[in-house]
């Protein structure tokens, strides 16, 4: 949710630290806020700080300041104008309060609030529909208007029957069946409970009679609903957080002051309120010492009251025990855990001194499956086979997903050969030299069957006989197959066997080597070739390359051929040019190299040789 | 090794100096220990923070893990306490593939469970581990309170790493829903928990940009390291 800063501020006398230390604050002791003021609020906070209230009460807490005592709503109540009834038929609905507000016109959206539903992203629509809208930003419940004047008879909630449809606001029309729980008039349904409005009984320019309803539903309800229709909305978001019911009350308050306010000549009546099940506090018995053992702090009792009493909760001493009577607005507080988190966030996570581990814990055995990766690796790599870490997802395999993320990917793999021999292929002309190997191998889980997952060992290379060197090693008896021009090998893993058990299972060596990019580009490979006197150090030649050979050499220069012809030594070095931004011509490589030659033929002694 | 490799053994390097044991865990799993043993319900709106890839038949509620968390809940149903564990593995979102995100990743979890385990001592053990693997004896380091059901409180940590902070890991005391659906009394024993992203991890480590890259097994780039 997207706070307002200035919206914050109205709630406190005393001016707010600038937005981005706010921000910083109420992301260090209670969620992320973004710079922006992008709040994340998590499905823990969601019923109360997807409001500005509740994020206005986190911000006195965690700042230690008093919020302005709120304003009780004034407003006269017309005794002729009866409550609103509306038949419950559901054990769905929790709470609903209905009002009817009359007036000649209702005028357009005051500025001041206009503005603040700017400011949170809010859409403005009339003056009728922003403030209700307002009021689920400031208190975080969600409510809606009909016009009074489109009900036809008696109003009810209920669930929708199987063929019945409704028009949303916006035009959409959607199917609903028996899950589905609507507010509903003697002609069909007028609204999706808790989801979204519908267009039948939406408040128009004409609308003189309105009724106000704030409600409640059962929050497993309303998320299936909201799923099944994909009607993700902001009120729907609210109610399958588990707002606590209590919020509707302030919150028909709040709505009928400010529709009177928009209303010319407005009367707003009688109050409909179906609650059956009032909510009860809860309580929650607890020991600071055991929430100072938890967080590994030295709180005091005085403290640890002090920080609970910031965020509304009622502290008492009842003989020995301690109780928390939590607000109604924290749904998210039921065990003294949860007053531990509330403890250690207001005091700061920065303020909690680290702590080491008990040192009991001399022998580490480690599953032998671990052991045994880590083994075959090792003998692997000594044997100059690089590992590649392939997709567990692929167009084959035995088993399907549900929802696959991209096209060819619809299978989990039931082997490694495949993927491997696809990057063997794709690596192979990315060799420099033709003599060069190319040898691979991946230890990776593999879904041969339905219910079946494996670690494989697969590897690979242009020829058998580069397998059998390692293949001997690890014992594997079985031999290499091929398939599209290479050789490949696969295992579980388990069944390789070790011969030698010496290899140290914790060498260290992680590189430090930083990430170069490299290039989508082609690559354009010359050789050059020298005679330069015996003795001559060819590290110092290729330095020599390398430093005329221009920007555009990336690799190289490779020294691969050396013979002696009298007092001379023949060198011959490959370089590899590649640009980062676009495929290199034959011209600009042709420069370098003429630039080499220059510089290796100016050298005394040097003569490049003629190719 | 593959870059992924080094990091995951550095690691378990380091943590097997503290005292942790490497396990594994299945990477198909059922909804039962990747959601709810883990105290997500299957109407609870957490549910949303972990896209998930189910598998043929939808009925049968088997899905590619969202986290290697379920490890925790299958470890503990068979080790009694005192337990101290980490569990690398690969895991599975169902989301948009860019620099950043890949359907594919590699988490590393951590379980201690143990008479009087607290806050204090999942900071030293989360700064320890950071600052060795870093390489950095002054890495700046930085907890917030964030949101996980199966961890109560519940933590992100952030490394400061080029003037800015940066979330690495999530981590909290093990919720006493879990420890007592695993059969322990939450009054006796308590624990910790960690998930760090290891993919996360190596790329700020060595400045990979794409992570995408240690999949698409270019032996330009796995030659690097």
């Amino acid at each position: 949710m997207k706070l307002s800063y200035d919206w914050l501020q109205s709630y406190f006398t005393s001016p707010l630290p600038p937005a981005k230390d706010l921000f910083a604050s109420l992301s260090n002791h209670s969620f992320e806020v973004e710079l922006d003021g992008e709040a994340k609020i998590l499905p823990d906070r969601s019923a109360d700080c997807l409001s500005h209230l509740g994020v206005a009460r986190e911000v006195a807490a965690v700042l230690g300041l008093e919020m302005v005592a709120a304003a009780e709503p004034v407003f006269k109540l017309d005794p002729g104008l009866a409550a609103p009834t509306v038949k419950i038929e559901t054990l769905l609905a929790r709470r609903v309060m209905a009002r009817q507000v009359t007036a000649s016109s209702y005028g357009m959206t005051p500025d001041w609030i206009a503005q603040r539903l700017l400011t949170v992203g809010g859409h403005r629509v009339s003056g009728v529909v922003d403030v209700s809208n307002y009021v689920m930003f400031e208190l975080g419940q969600p409510v809606h208007i009909f016009d009074a004047g489109q009900i036809q008879g008696q109003m009810m909630v209920r669930v929708a029957r199987v063929g019945e449809s409704i028009e949303l606001l916006g035009g959409r029309v959607v199917k609903l069946d028996a899950d589905v729980l609507i507010i509903a008039d003697e002609a069909g349904p007028l609204d999706v409970a808790g989801i979204r409005g519908g267009a039948r009984a939406a408040v128009t320019g004409a609308s003189r009679s309105l009724i106000l309803t704030v409600c409640n539903f059962d929050p497993v309800s309303i998320r299936r609903t909201a799923r099944r229709l994909d009607l993700l909305t902001d009120a729907a978001k609210r109610f399958e957080n588990n707002l606590s019911p209590a919020a509707a009350a302030p919150a028909m308050l709040r709505l009928t002051e400010l529709v009177l306010e928009l209303g010319r000549g407005a009367r707003a009546g009688q109050l409909f309120d179906f609650y059956p099940n009032p909510e009860l506090s809860v309580k929650i018995n607890f020991v600071p010492q055991a929430i100072n053992q938890l967080l590994g702090t030295n709180y005091t009792n005085e403290v640890i009251s002090q920080k609970l009493q910031s965020l509304g909760v009622e502290v008492s001493l009842l003989g020995t025990s301690w109780q928390a009577v939590v607000p109604v607005w924290r749904r998210d507080l039921k065990i003294w855990q949860d007053l531990a988190e509330e403890v250690g966030r207001l005091g700061g996570y920065d303020q909690i001194v680290s702590q080491s581990l008990p040192d009991n814990f001399s022998s580490v055995s480690n599953e032998p499956q671990v052991v045994q990766a880590e083994q075959v690796r090792l003998t692997l790599a000594q044997h100059g086979f690089v590992e590649v870490y392939g997709s567990s997802l692929r167009a084959n395999g035995e088993v399907k997903l549900v929802n696959a993320p991209a096209v060819g990917r619809e299978f989990l793999r039931s082997n490694l050969t495949d993927g491997l021999i696809e990057t063997l292929a794709t690596n192979w002309p990315r060799r420099i030299f033709d003599h060069e190997s190319l040898k691979l191998f991946e230890i990776g889980t593999v879904f041969p069957a339905s219910n079946e997952e494996k670690v494989h060992l697969a590897l690979g290379a242009r020829t058998a006989k580069e397998l059998v060197d390692v293949l001997t090693v690890l014992d594997i008896k079985a031999s290499p197959i091929s398939k599209n021009g290479f050789f490949v090998v696969e295992v579980v893993l388990t069944d390789v066997k070790l011969l030698s058990a010496a290899i140290d299972s914790w060498p260290e060596f992680l590189t430090d080597n930083q990430y170069q990019p490299v290039s989508p580009y082609p690559r354009i490979v010359r050789d050059v070739s020298l005679f330069v006197p015996i003795g001559t150090d060819s590290a110092t030649v290729a330095e020599k390359i390398k430093a005329v050979a221009g920007p555009l050499l990336t690799l190289g220069p490779f020294l691969f051929d050396v013979f002696d012809r009298g007092e001379q030594r023949s060198l011959a070095f490959r370089l590899v040019f590649q640009s980062h931004e676009r495929t290199l011509t034959d011209a600009e490589v042709n420069r370098a190299m003429s630039d080499v030659t220059a510089a290796l033929n100016s050298t005394p002694n040097f003569h490049v040789r003629e190719s | 090794m593959h870059l992924l490799t080094q990091a995951e053994r550095r690691a378990r390097a380091i943590f097997q100096q503290l005292g942790f044991a490497t396990v594994g865990g299945p990477e198909v799993e059922t909804e039962y220990y990747n959601f709810d043993a883990l105290n997500i319900s299957a109407d609870h709106p957490a549910r949303d923070l972990w896209d998930t890839f189910w598998l043929e038949p939808r009925s049968a509620s088997r899905l590619l893990r969202t986290h290697t968390s379920p490890v925790q809940i299958r470890y503990l149903e068979n080790h009694p306490p005192p337990v101290r564990i980490i569990a690398p593995g690969r895991v599975f979102r169902y989301e948009a593939t860019d620099a950043t995100h890949n359907y594919q990743f590699h988490q590393l979890e951590g379980l201690v469970v143990d008479r009087q385990i607290n806050l204090a001592q999942l900071k030293g053990v989360v700064e320890e581990f950071l600052r060795q693997f870093f390489n950095l004896a002054d890495l700046a380091t930085r907890f917030r309170p964030s949101y996980f059901p199966f961890v109560e409180p519940g933590v992100e940590v952030d490394i400061l790493w080029r003037d800015k902070f940066v979330e690495v890991m999530g981590a909290g005391l093990v919720h006493p829903t879990v420890l007592d659906g695993v059969g322990l009394d939450p009054e006796v024993w308590s624990g910790f928990a960690f998930g760090l992203g290891l993919d996360r991890l190596t790329m700020i480590r060595h400045g990979v940009d794409d992570v995408r890259y240690f999949y698409d097994g270019h032996i330009g780039f796995l030659q690097q390291f």
